[in-house]
């Protein structure tokens, strides 16, 4: 039997359903969660959430979030996300390049802008990776 | 007594108005389902987003963030959410009127405030209370990023030390007829009733750690909920408008009713005098030349 799950965008719900395993990109490495894990509280980095529920398995792209494990519900809430099948890797390709330019233009800019582009840049390329991984598997 | 001409004229200037208002109806009413579906949407997240910040003030003892210990110290800050615009009957009002006695009650008339929308600025500026941040002409399609400023400004004020409680206030949407005043404390974290939450006595395995979570965390949740607080009221605006503007439109139409029965009983006045007149005057003909 599953755990309640849901997964939450700031803007829409994308999820929500038992689950018997979900894998997401946790602030201390990849992790996965099964039933009955102990409560537990993390950031997560860009990256996608799998979520399996009964033959299923799902895919969201969360360009930064939460999680929060307790025995009996997991919460993955997240500023921005999507649906993995809704990315486009020519689109998100053309993301990257933007906020590559914008890093260009921003050499002599502070210190903060740069970091905060730095991290944009950080969620443009893992939403490349991760419209890559999808196109694969709609393939197979 | 109003002659005819006057009673068509001031029928005319409200048939005007009538118009207006049943133009900003439809605007409203436009406006209010796409703002309606965002704050449903919305929702959610805010909402488990407060459960697991709560969830954490009930357990969570490794690390205890400024935002999880109650002060005995120090004053009240409110952030008072309200619309730009008026002309939505009594709603900024109400969510002013609900925010004010609180923060009266529990912090005396010296608060500090942060106000989001151009009805709040404008009390918070009549009351005198302590405007340390304003933020005016948000868009329909706001985005949790550009409320950023505002929610800083109240965490600055809160780690300096001055403030021991901050308080949200917004016009929560039900439906198109009921918005609901809400006066929400988000910091100190209200921490989750006995019955709700985690049903453990232990903490939570935090990764990296409790101090750098919470400290990304806090943060996040006072976006949240503030960002919730303007969808809400946003919502709430349009349907208190559109109702506004419904109830102008029909009471226009009454007006205009009851002027035009003036305005017949005027004219119907007027022609059977001139026919008096034409009577009289023939009769005094034929009775002169009998």
């Amino acid at each position: 039997m599953g755990v309640p799950t849901r997964l939450l965008a700031s803007q829409k719900p994308l999820f929500e359903g038992d689950c018997e395993f979900i894998v997401l990109r946790g602030a201390d490495g990849d992790l996965g969660v099964l039933p009955g894990h102990s409560p537990l509280l993390t950031w997560l980095k860009p990256g996608e959430v799998m979520v399996r529920h009964g033959e299923r398995e799902e895919y969201f792209f969360l360009a930064d979030g939460f999680l929060e494990v307790l025995p009996d519900r997991v919460s993955v809430l997240a500023v921005n996300g999507e649906n993995s099948a809704s990315l486009n890797p020519q689109e998100a390709e053309g993301m990257v390049k933007a906020v590559e330019a914008a890093v260009a233009r921003a050499v002599s800019s502070g210190e903060q802008e740069m970091l905060r582009l730095q991290s944009e840049l950080e969620v443009a390329m893992a939403r490349l990776e991760a419209a890559e991984r999808q196109r694969h598997r709609s393939r197979d | 007594m109003a002659t005819l001409r006057d009673i068509r004229r001031h029928i005319k200037a409200i048939r005007s108005i009538e118009q207006i208002t049943r133009a900003m109806q439809m605007v409203a009413a436009a406006k209010m389902r796409r703002a309606q579906a965002r704050v449903a949407q919305a929702r959610p997240y805010a909402i488990a987003m407060d459960e697991a910040a709560r969830d954490v003030a009930k357990v969570g003892k490794e690390f205890r963030h400024p935002f999880l210990v109650p002060r005995e110290e120090g004053t009240g800050l409110l952030i008072l959410v309200t619309s730009d615009r008026g002309l939505a009957g009594s709603l900024n009002v109400n969510t002013m009127r609900a925010a004010h006695s609180y923060m009266l009650r529990r912090f005396g008339p010296r608060y500090q405030a942060v106000a989001i929308g151009r009805k709040a600025v404008e009390f918070c500026n009549r009351m005198q209370v302590n405007l340390v941040h304003h933020r005016i002409g948000l868009p329909d399609k706001v985005e949790m990023a550009e409320l950023r400023p505002s929610v800083e400004s109240a965490v600055r004020a809160y780690l300096q030390g001055e403030v021991r409680e901050v308080v949200l206030a917004y016009s929560q949407f039900k439906n198109l007829l009921t918005q609901v005043p809400t006066v929400q404390v988000l910091v100190p974290v209200p921490p989750a009733p006995a019955d709700q939450g985690p049903q453990t006595q232990g903490d939570y395995i935090y990764e990296p750690d409790a101090q750098a979570l919470l400290e990304k965390l806090m943060p996040a949740y006072l976006d949240s909920q503030v960002f919730r607080a303007v969808l809400e009221t946003q919502a709430s605006f349009y349907s208190a408008q559109m109702v506004a503007m419904r109830n102008a439109s029909s009471s226009a139409g009454d007006v205009i009713r009851e002027l035009s029965l003036t305005a017949n009983k005027v004219r119907q006045a007027s022609i059977t005098r001139e026919l008096m007149e034409i009577i009289g005057g023939a009769e005094a003909l034929q009775a002169a030349r009998r």
